[in-house]
């Protein structure tokens, strides 16, 4: 596994970003490959994406090289349904392989990790108001699909795929497109299991033509355990989609953790590519 | 919330030493003196020998035993997998290796003769 706060970045909604790893997670309808634009009734779709350890931020927040390989590639099941204008349903469920080594041990493990499932609802139409940002909320849970730290077998602990117990998700986002400028900033929580993560993303994107589109995010994020112990991290990530309204979707990104002293604290530093495809109708 | 939930974040790691060469454990009885291997720690496979010295006598406890050592990650609040595997050689000393799954600051909590313990750090590289 890579670390807790890692794993439970809340992260389900998307593919494309960094699906358990902390990066851009909330984005405007058109914006995020995975969430179901207005006109569109059911999406299914599938991410690959390839996860590096560059570093790490130490407890006083100083940055410091990491000894050990740590590499995960994360394949990510998403599949979402509208029932309405206003509520759509999702759900992800992401399958890791492992890789560490350290000293003379070398280790290669994985397995599905953590379902996350929920509601999105949308109860304003943008298009009321010319200028005004509208509110999105999504309740949901993650379930302990995945196997956690306490049932691993292998000493690198590659064979750990997900977080201990069940946790309730919530995400609250204002979301605005201007001409041909999405933007959205939001907030979300996710609790359970002894770990609380709290995170802010900022997203700002721009449509290029009728069929592309480039998105750009900014997030932090941080994990409070039940003792108090906490680590923090930000990351920054690019995305390129293109695609056609009702048919498909298809993406690729890049997203890291900024290599800055105090933009983190006690959480491995994260890169990430990813790319992705969707059927829509 | 989010700046709430930040400010009520305190950090238990305050007061756990951080890499010390020796610890009082909690009632006072004993000092450990540690020797990590490598020396600092690194992730993977390593050792830490302990000596046991009363801290009436200024000796070598013969008569006392480490009888747990538990590593913790409190940032990510996991352990290890497997359990550290000790070896007291009853004369005041021991040794105990174990494989560290990440790097990361973890806590060692050293148990002695199941009456008393002390809880240390380590920025793992």
């Amino acid at each position: 596994m890579k670390s807790s706060s890692a794993l439970v970045a809340i992260c389900g909604l998307m593919l494309s970003g960094a699906a358990h790893a902390g990066a851009c997670c909330v984005g405007a309808t058109s914006t995020v490959p995975t969430r179901l634009g207005e006109c569109e009734g059911w999406l299914m779709g599938m991410g690959v994406q390839a996860e590096t350890t560059t570093g790490m931020w130490q407890s006083d927040g100083q940055l410091s090289q990491s000894r050990m390989t740590d590499d995960a590639i994360i394949t990510t099941l998403a599949g979402a349904w509208r029932w309405d204008r206003e509520g759509q349903l999702f759900a992800t469920l992401p399958m890791r392989l492992n890789h560490r080594a350290a000293g003379d041990l070398s280790e290669l493990d994985g397995g599905v990790g953590d379902l996350r499932a929920g509601v999105i609802w949308d109860p304003i139409d943008e298009h009321a108001s010319s200028w005004r940002p509208v509110p999105v909320l999504t309740l949901g849970a993650r379930l302990p699909t995945g196997r956690d730290w306490r049932d691993a077998e292998r000493q690198l602990q590659t064979d750990v795929t997900g977080l201990t117990g069940t946790a309730l998700i919530g995400v609250l986002t204002a979301e605005r497109t201007m001409g041909r400028t999405p933007w959205s900033l939001g907030v979300d929580l996710e609790s359970g299991g002894g770990i609380t993560a709290m995170g802010t993303t900022a997203v700002l994107g721009r449509y290029i033509g009728s069929q592309w589109s480039v998105i750009s995010s900014l997030r932090h994020s941080r994990t409070i355990t039940h003792t108090g112990s906490s680590t923090s991290r930000t990351n920054t990530g690019l995305r390129l989609t293109r695609g056609q309204p009702m048919r498909w979707r298809a993406w690729i990104g890049l997203d890291a953790d900024v290599p800055v002293s105090g933009m983190g604290q006690g959480a491995s530093r994260l890169a990430h590519a990813s790319l992705g495809v969707a059927l829509i109708r | 919330m989010l700046a709430a939930l930040t400010i009520l974040a305190c950090d238990p790691a305050d007061d756990v030493p951080l890499a010390p060469s020796s610890v009082d454990t909690s009632g006072g009885t004993w000092n450990l003196v540690l020797s990590p291997s490598p020396d600092p720690h690194a992730a993977g496979e390593v050792a830490l020998s302990i000596g046991i010295l009363s801290n009436e006598t200024g000796d070598h406890d013969p008569e006392a035993s480490i009888t747990a050592l538990t590593p913790w990650m409190p940032d990510h609040n996991h352990g290890i997998s497997d359990e550290p595997v000790i070896i007291n050689h009853g004369d005041g000393t021991a040794e105990a290796s174990w494989t560290y799954s990440m790097s990361g600051y973890w806590e060692l909590t050293i148990a002695v003769d199941d009456s008393e313990e002390a809880t240390v750090g380590y920025e793992v590289k």
